[in-house]
């Protein structure tokens, strides 16, 4: 039987030790994981997930998250939420309670009211700072005709979206991903993000798709990514990881063919993968950078830093 | 070589001639799909398509809808759309002018409004039918003063929604499919749809979902669903049916599998799938009776209809 655990993105790491509590207590990797998850959220230094994430185009702070449960295979998500604190407890909410597995923008906003879910405001001095440097830099040049808001918003859809986009996709992404497994061998995975820095109102990336940045079966393992998420919606990344291992490729080799695969695509942006397998063996994977990630199990007081592999093409 | 085709879910037989005419042309297959799930979407007798698609929980008509494209693997979707009628148009403008490659609700509106499409009322009599029904059986007992829109989620969730939706899954699900292939084997998919009939506000399904819904590969074949869209979701039906295409499983073997995985997940509603191999092979099956498909060439005059499987349990 393996210990249970949990792990998470660089980003998870001071906040493993909230799911590990809850594994403790014996509670369950769906617990574990909205647990530790939540703490990600309510962190105003992460610029990527919950309070302080980094608005879109329009200055607007929109959340997406998702969680499954790979007991049951069932999931939830939500996409486009704005004014929630807690997108992975919607999320959550929404595999439990409705029928439905995915809901976006207003109606995820009133499906979270109906529910009680804690409303608060997302930006923060340093996400409005972000954006005033972001507008100042990229339309200063712009005429004052342009420079009404809608006017730019629109002309940049246009035109510069692109090239900016390009520019940025290295960088800008951060989304945490964290995934535990049970006393019960239970797996579940979540994924919380605000998003490409300054995307498009509306955009939704991997993070709430299941399949392409999250997915978990109990009889083979988990997978989330970070990254840009719309080469794992194209490559469903998450889901073809976990297929790899069914069909008989280590968790290293599963993780390192699925970058390849987004390689394949020869395009820009960068994509990460963590993932675990059925016996507990952790492993992490980036086309882009050196890859780590934090492992901590019910015994353990600290979290333990773990090296992945860098996939170059 | 393959005489360039196009095969579409039964909604989509009256339509299936003006894709057939831009192939002829020497349109690509992307321009076919297009011009017929466009046709579709605004003929107000479709269904669950586009004009005159089923209400949402509140009376509101929102739009899906993906493209895919199996040459190069880009992607374009919408979700939650409810002021444009254009759908498959606008998640192809996504495909090609934006970086990204999913837009919703207000953010997609936005979108739709920058590349020039035209607003478009949505409901008919039809759609204000469905709702009727709905307002007379389900809130029959709403008490006075409680009968504003607000409440009817609350309400519902607690009462009759769960039996509605059940019983419409087996009904109301008209989501259209369409896959195109011309003379080089160039695949593409469309989806489009207004979702279940009642739905959560902001509820996606599978439609505008890249792998579960609709996916394609041109190496390998392309794969589109109707039904529950919940179901594919927790599944990747479409990606995963193609990765068995691609592991050497012939279209048969592949479609089974992938609707036997629907079937262990033992819920209620029923999903169907169409699907092409690159070798121009057409197949429908479905997880609840006798399926059938239209196809229609560059060489007929009219489409035919092809008896596809019933894949039991």
């Amino acid at each position: 039987m393996v210990k249970p655990f949990i792990i998470g993105t660089h980003n998870a790491r001071d906040m493993l030790r909230f799911g590990v509590e809850v594994l403790r207590k014996g509670g369950s990797a769906v617990e574990a994981v909205e647990a530790a998850t939540r703490a990600v959220e309510s962190n105003p230094e992460d610029t990527s997930v919950g309070l302080g994430g980094i608005p879109n185009l329009l200055g607007v702070v929109q959340l997406d998250a998702s969680i499954m449960d790979g007991s049951k295979m069932r999931s939830g998500a939500v996409a486009a939420v704005e004014g929630f604190l807690h997108p992975i407890s919607i999320a959550r909410r929404v595999m439990e309670v409705s029928p439905h597995v995915l809901l976006v923008g207003p109606g995820a906003e009133r499906f979270a009211d109906v529910e009680g879910m804690e409303r608060g405001e997302l930006l923060t001095e340093r996400g409005r700072k972000a954006y005033e440097a972001f507008v100042k830099d990229t339309f200063d040049d712009l005429d004052e005709d342009t420079k009404s808001r809608t006017n730019w918003a629109l002309r940049y859809t246009r035109f510069k979206l692109h090239d900016w986009y390009e520019k940025l996709s290295d960088d800008q992404h951060g989304t945490v991903n964290i995934m535990a497994m049970d006393a019960n061998g239970d797996v579940c995975s979540g994924v919380s993000t605000s998003g490409t820095a300054f995307k498009l109102p509306g955009r939704v990336g991997d993070s709430p798709i299941i399949g392409a940045g999250n997915y978990c079966d109990d009889r083979v393992g988990a997978a989330a990514c970070t990254g840009r998420g719309e080469l794992a919606i194209r490559r469903s990344t998450a889901r073809t990881i976990i297929s790899y291992m069914e069909n008989g490729r280590s968790l290293e080799e599963a993780c390192i063919q699925a970058m390849r695969d987004i390689l394949s695509l020869n395009e820009s942006g960068g994509m990460n993968c963590l993932a675990f397998d059925r016996n507990g063996n952790t492993f992490s994977a980036s086309v882009s950078r050196e890859s780590i990630h934090y492992y901590m199990d019910v015994d353990m007081e600290e979290p333990e830093e773990r090296r992945g592999t860098l996939v170059e093409s | 070589m393959v005489t360039p085709f196009l095969i579409g879910t039964r909604n989509a037989s009256p339509h299936l001639h003006t894709g057939v005419e831009v192939l002829r042309r020497g349109g690509s297959t992307l321009d076919a799909v297009e011009a017929t799930v466009t046709g579709i979407e605004e003929d107000p007798e479709s269904g669950n398509v586009g004009a005159g698609g089923s209400p949402n929980i509140l009376g509101v008509t929102q739009l899906d809808a993906s493209i895919m494209d199996g040459r190069t693997l880009r992607t374009g979707a919408v979700a939650a759309v409810s002021r444009y009628v254009n759908a498959i148009s606008i998640a192809r403008k996504v495909m090609e002018e934006t970086p990204h490659v999913f837009l919703v609700g207000e953010g997609a509106h936005r979108f739709a409004r920058a590349m020039g499409f035209k607003e478009w009322d949505l409901s008919t009599e039809r759609t204000r039918a469905i709702f009727d029904a709905l307002r007379r059986d389900a809130f029959e007992e709403l008490p006075d003063g409680f009968r504003g829109r607000e409440r009817y989620i609350e309400y519902a969730k607690n009462s009759r929604l769960r039996e509605w939706y059940e019983r419409l899954s087996d009904e109301q699900h008209g989501t259209t499919n369409v896959i195109g292939m011309d003379a080089e084997g160039n695949i593409c998919v469309g989806v489009s749809t207004s979702g279940t009939s009642l739905k959560f506000p902001g509820r996606l399904g599978d439609s505008p979902i890249i792998g579960a819904g609709n996916y394609c590969d041109n190496r390998y074949g392309g794969v589109a669903c109707t039904g529950r869209g919940e179901l594919t979701i927790r599944l990747l039906t479409a990606r995963m049916i193609v990765s068995h295409m691609a592991d050497g499983m012939g279209l048969e073997e592949a479609v089974n599998w992938g609707l036997k995985e629907i079937h262990a997940l033992n819920e209620f509603g029923g999903v169907q799938c169409i699907a092409v191999d690159r070798s121009g092979n057409t197949l429908s099956t479905s997880t609840r009776g006798e399926s059938t498909h239209w196809y229609m060439d560059i060489g007929m005059e009219a489409p035919e209809e092809r008896q596809g499987l019933w894949v039991k349990p």
